[in-house]
């Protein structure tokens, strides 16, 4: 099967064209070692079948993020057939910059000249046999939304998967002065599949990735030197750095292009500017963004609400009829608790989180398409800069509020690797919906009078701990400056269904495959324990639960709630939060309205917020860890991460407890 | 940081126009794209008229 790479600038289309190409039937998966995420799926060209990777947004390959280190090594190493460049038909100088550099390195390169619908009504006309000429590649014009130009553009990619490309690219920045050079590096460019000219001219760049390439090759040094003097000898000429030398050549040789081939009437692209003053504006932008975040939440909460009950009700029935045929059946009354339960209950707690999930991934796609995110990122710049992190994190810590499992698997809008893990990390701190039927409970019975600030106040506190948490690994564990903030603002547009929905199913379903398992497994230890030894009521103190309970429960008596029910409810909420108060009505014996009374019974106010605090703050849940470890691939960081949540819960709580005790309340 | 400036055409004898600088990032137009860019990193870019 002939294999090709759907590569671009962000923002001029790319996903749209795969999605239209694949028809929605895609696999999503990070590459190997990196959090950059990547899809691949398939596509008909006639009765052929081709396989088509779409790699991450990128403006050249000299990588600048992570996005972009994949993209140069995925185009250095991986055996393709046909590059596909795509780009914005509104913005063609700027992006064929990047064909450019991709010329350099592969030549079987078809560029896809995306928008052009929307091109053509602003009144740009462009002429793509001339820059077919220009460049030495074909250029086909297709708007990616309308599925327009979409099978001249896969005959192509047939026809240029069979072709021998030329040999030349039409364009060498070095104007030939490195050809000495590129004799020298033949060997080592050879030995790593790139071609000699690429490598040479990356070399007299001084680019990073290059200098990699020959890493204790024979005559790296010689290379090296030979490099260092050609650029030297440029810069002198044109008295400016070499990258400035190298954009100036490469846009020169572009504008040349696109003045023979586009005419146009004299207007700049979009009319976003009037919108922005206003979004910009601080005293307009923040509230208004609070607003839009409060209305996302509202909505998927209100809208999800009924269908995760239904799911939660069909579910529970299910998992009692199932149990009752076993029995009926024969089997042994372990196996139809195990069945009821472990497994039905445990896929259970993965299902009604779908809902949710797909939803807010839905609004946040959407928000991020029409272009108001990099708005957002900008408004929250200069705050976010203070606590030291960049203005981007806000977004999946304020989704943190909702649930945390999308929240984490949102920092992959971060460029910087730390940034990412610092976040992902500082996220569960942030109170999500699971935590609320605890405060509602406890704050019912022991502050009637202040139920809102009290809750206000531990949303307060998990925020608190979020950015602390944030600020101190990037002080001490993940180090380094988080690049200052370059973002590009698109215009303003209406968000695509068909991209929108997809990106959230799709996401939704890399969710339930990965967490999935491993919540299932967790609730299989959490029935294991709660219905052994054999015989015991489920979740009693005599089961392993209780027992595990009764043990533990000295070590929270500082923390003013040192009772066995207390700690297995915990225990228990170490699966998923919502389970803590079901729990805590199990341990006590009663139904979740007798609950009120032995709570009321079993703890004082102090000792109640103390409770409270300690859900805040400990391990979020089985789902969000299996996130952070899907997100970040390491067990040692997640473990890491996990024990730290303890740590701080735990010191919250006893300073809470003891400091509250001593002022006498 | 130089190098990615210079690659979204960014450069020294570049073109661009000042769509924003009224404190937080500076907003620039530049080959019909508009970007904004951390304030420290704008102050350290020489324009002029």
């Amino acid at each position: 099967m002939k294999l090709f790479l759907l590569v671009g600038n962000p923002n001029v289309g790319k996903s749209t064209l795969f999605n239209r190409l694949t028809r929605g039937f895609e696999h999503t998966g990070n590459w190997p070692g990196k959090t950059v995420e990547c899809k691949h799926g398939t596509c008909f060209a006639g009765k052929e079948k081709l396989a088509v990777f779409d790699l991450p947004g990128s403006y050249s390959l000299t990588p600048f993020s992570e996005e972009e280190q994949v993209v140069a090594e995925a185009l250095a190493n991986s055996k393709f057939d046909v590059v596909v460049q795509v780009v914005d038909a509104c913005c063609l100088e700027r992006n064929l910059f990047l064909t450019l550099e991709l010329l350099q390195l592969s030549r079987r390169l078809v560029v896809a000249i995306n928008k052009s619908d929307l091109a053509e009504r602003r009144g740009i006309r462009i002429d793509e046999s001339v820059l077919a000429r220009r460049f030495g590649v074909p250029f086909v014009k297709i708007s990616a939304r309308k599925g327009e130009g979409i099978d001249s553009l896969l005959s192509q990619i047939k026809a240029s998967a069979r072709t021998r490309p030329a040999r030349r690219p039409a364009f060498d920045a070095c104007m030939g002065k490195a050809k000495g050079l590129e004799c020298m590096v033949r060997a080592p460019a050879r030995k790593k599949g790139v071609p000699a000219a690429w490598l040479a001219s990356k070399l007299v760049e001084n680019g990073p990735y290059a200098q990699e390439l020959i890493e204790g090759g024979r005559g790296e040094k010689r290379m090296l030197a030979k490099a260092a003097k050609l650029r030297a000898q440029l810069e002198k000429e044109e008295s400016c750095s070499i990258n400035a030398v190298f954009s100036r050549r490469k846009f020169a040789f572009i504008s040349r292009a696109v003045k023979k081939a586009v005419r146009s009437r004299p207007a700049c692209c979009g009319s976003s500017g009037a919108a922005d003053s206003l979004l910009l504006n601080p005293l307009i932008g923040i509230p208004l963004f609070l607003a839009i975040l409060w209305l996302a939440f509202q909505l998927s909460f209100t809208l999800s609400g009924p269908i995760s009950d239904a799911i939660a009700q069909q579910i529970s029935g299910l998992g009692q009829h199932l149990a009752s045929f076993l029995l009926s059946a024969g089997a042994p009354a372990w196996f139809a608790s195990l069945v009821e339960n472990g497994l039905v209950a445990g896929v259970g707690s993965v299902l009604v989180f779908i809902p949710i999930i797909v939803l807010l991934f839905a609004f946040l796609q959407a928000l991020e398409e029409s272009g108001y995110m990099a708005r957002v990122a900008v408004l929250l710049d200069g705050m976010a800069r203070k606590a030291g992190f960049s203005g981007k994190a806000f977004l999946p810590l304020i989704l943190g509020f909702g649930c945390s499992v999308p929240a984490i698997m949102a920092t992959r809008v971060l460029d910087r690797k730390e940034d990412r893990l610092a976040t992902m990390i500082a996220i569960p701190f942030m109170s999500c919906s699971a935590r609320l039927p605890v405060y509602v409970l406890f704050t019912g019975i022991f502050f009637a009078q202040d139920q809102g600030l009290v809750m206000l106040l531990l949303y307060l506190l998990g925020a608190a701990a979020a950015v602390a948490t944030v600020f101190l690994l990037r002080r001490f564990a993940f180090k380094g400056e988080s690049p200052e903030l370059l973002i590009e603002l698109p215009d303003y547009h209406f968000p695509y269904w068909r991209t929108v929905l997809s990106s959230a199913l799709q996401r939704t379903y890399s969710f339930v495959a990965k967490a999935g398992t491993i919540i299932l497994a967790a609730s299989v230890l959490v029935w294991f324990l709660g219905s052994f030894p054999y015989g015991v009521e489920y979740g009693s103190r005599e089961s392993f639960a209780g027992m595990l309970g009764s043990m533990v429960a000295p070590l929270f008596a500082p923390l003013g709630f040192g009772t066995w029910q207390a700690s297995i409810s915990l225990a228990f909420g170490f699966m998923a939060k919502e389970i803590v108060i079901g729990s805590m009505a199990a341990a006590y014996g009663a139904g979740e309205g007798g609950l009120a009374a032995s709570v009321g019974a079993a703890f004082t106010p102090l000792s109640a917020f103390s409770f409270m605090a300690f859900t805040l703050l400990y391990v979020p849940c089985v789902a969000a860890l299996a996130a952070i470890k899907k997100e970040c691939g390491s067990w040692r960081l997640t473990a890491a991460a996990a024990l730290y949540y303890l740590s701080v819960a735990y010191l919250a709580s006893f300073v809470i407890f003891q400091a509250g005790t001593a002022l006498g309340f | 940081m130089q190098r990615r400036l210079s690659e979204l055409g960014i450069y020294s004898g570049s073109r661009l126009e000042v769509v924003r600088n009224s404190g937080g990032p500076v907003i620039v137009l530049v080959l019909g794209t508009r970007f904004a860019i951390g304030r420290g990193q704008a102050s350290k870019i020489e324009v002029r008229q």
